[in-house]
């Protein structure tokens, strides 16, 4: 019996699962690199698991670059991701056929943050003030808000509309980026 | 088999005890070995009274609700309750926010919106301002032109604050309380201008089919004209914002006369005819009101914006 129980345990730890925290943070990656592709067609099943873990995550990297860069902006970060959040939110309830939900909204536009989270990365290393700081700037709203109006439209059925979801998400994005240049 | 007939797989009512769960997961061997499912019936006895199959008098009633029939039955009422609580909620609010009238003015699409704006800046050789109409209301703008929405006012209103703090903060002068002072002037003065345009049909009593809704929209299209503007005069400080000032008002004067008269004064040939002495004695009120409402935009773009501009910088 003794040597049954040493076999069991040997197994064991040879085969080791990865452990539930590597899988959550393998799988919320993986995720974000699927959706910030804005060139891929999607389909509107990619949203059915309104996921806030991925956002969140977002917005602390946001906040800790911030903090590398010397500037301490989480209340803005807050304010601004929550009023520009119920903001769109009213805007595609009013824009589209379907219904849509807050923490729709709320995933997408925080799995859209990657890129201005890789800009403010940037800004603890280069200063962002000039010329290319500003076309790097450019291209971060421009990603942004084109994979978050990609996915709107995907998964609302909206069509034709896309340039019009676009644009107010890059007012949000842009004064993301407002905060983390000036 | 010994064991019960029914271990539900999701039991809403049974408690979260430790041990509900099989023992462990031996994964000797390679191979799952589970505990025989005899185990959970204990489980069962703990946590609820036995149930003396004979006596049939009364239902215990957790008893009862454990089978899966019920509880199925129990949770399909109570999302049922719930989605007509929504329901309720919703009807309610739509009597002070018609959410379902403010619908019809977001319905539009990217070729409707790059149209207007053109329309807002060069409307001059647009020669058919009619409105279609079907059987309950106007066509949506989607597929009309010439009918108001309120996207374009709405988004021009929050890029005319952002524009504004970029603007101040350019001259040093940004403090994020500007922000809000901005905002809630341009909202005060937009809701003044309504009201004020609201009072005067009522008082010269003159029926249009413009709504509330309406005087918003074509209210809020002055934001455009003031952005252009502003942006100007951040290449060309004075001189170019008073050009686009002035470009921007005789568009939009024109534009809003063009539109605004297809729904205030009267068509020749009126399809109502009782009353037509009505309609000709207010021609000249309606005039006045046309010309008040397209009148005041110049004044109010001016108002909202000409603290915004910086002073020429002097070469040194």
């Amino acid at each position: 019996m003794l040597g049954h129980l040493e076999l069991a345990d040997v197994e064991r730890k040879r085969y080791r699962l990865p452990s539930c925290k590597h899988i959550a943070c393998l799988i919320v990656f993986l995720q974000t690199l699927a959706v910030l592709n804005p060139f891929r067609t999607t389909d509107a099943s990619i949203l059915q698991d309104t996921d806030l873990a991925g956002p969140l995550v977002f917005c602390l990297a946001l906040g800790a670059f911030l903090l590398l860069s010397g500037k301490v902006h989480f209340g803005y970060i807050y304010g601004i991701g929550v009023m520009g959040c119920l903001g769109i939110y009213a805007l595609l309830s009013l824009m589209a056929v379907s219904a849509v939900t807050l923490g729709t909204v709320v995933s997408v536009l925080g799995y859209c943050l990657l890129p201005m989270v890789i800009l403010s990365g940037i800004n603890v290393v280069l200063s962002l003030q000039g010329l290319t700081g500003f076309v790097l700037t450019g291209l971060a709203i421009a990603w942004c808000s084109l994979s978050a109006s990609k996915l709107f439209v995907t998964a609302l059925f909206m069509d034709h509309q896309q340039p019009l979801v676009a644009y107010p998400c890059a007012l949000l994005y842009g004064v993301f980026a407002l905060i983390t240049i000036f | 088999m010994s064991a019960p007939a029914y271990p539900p797989p999701y039991n809403p009512y049974a408690s979260a005890v430790p041990g509900n769960m099989p023992p462990n997961m031996n994964m000797y061997d390679g191979r799952y070995v589970l505990p025989p499912p005899y185990t959970a019936s204990p489980d069962y006895s703990r946590i609820h009274p036995s149930f003396p199959p004979a006596d049939q008098g009364f239902s215990i009633p957790s008893q009862f609700l454990n089978e899966p029939l019920v509880a199925n039955v129990a949770m399909q009422y109570g999302q049922a309750l719930v989605g007509s609580g929504k329901q309720l909620v919703g009807q309610e609010l739509e009597k002070y926010v018609p959410f379902s009238r403010i619908k019809y003015y977001f319905a539009v699409d990217t070729r409707y919106v790059t149209k207007k704006l053109g329309l807002l800046f060069f409307p001059f050789t647009h020669s058919d301002w009619s409105l279609r109409y079907e059987q309950d209301g106007p066509v949506q703008p989607r597929y009309e032109i010439n009918a108001p929405d309120l996207y374009i006012p709405t988004m021009a209103y929050v890029t005319y604050v952002l524009v504004a703090g970029l603007v101040l903060g350019m001259q040093d002068r940004f403090t994020p309380e500007v922000l809000s002072i901005q905002a809630s002037t341009a909202l005060a003065w937009t809701v003044f201008e309504i009201i004020v345009e609201l009072i005067t049909m009522y008082i010269t009593n003159i029926q249009t089919n413009l709504k509330t809704l309406d005087l918003i929209a074509y209210g809020g299209y002055k934001y455009v004209g003031i952005i252009f503007a502003v942006l100007l005069s951040i290449l060309f400080h004075k001189t170019g914002y008073f050009i686009g000032l002035i470009y921007c008002s005789m568009s939009l004067i024109f534009f809003l006369v063009r539109t605004l008269k297809v729904q205030i004064l009267p068509i020749g040939t009126s399809p109502s005819h009782h009353d037509p002495y009505m309609h000709n004695s207010g021609n000249k009120r309606r005039m006045y009101l046309l010309l008040f409402v397209a009148g005041i935009q110049p004044f109010l773009m001016w108002w909202l914006s000409f603290h915004l501009i910086s002073p020429p910088v002097p070469k040194s």
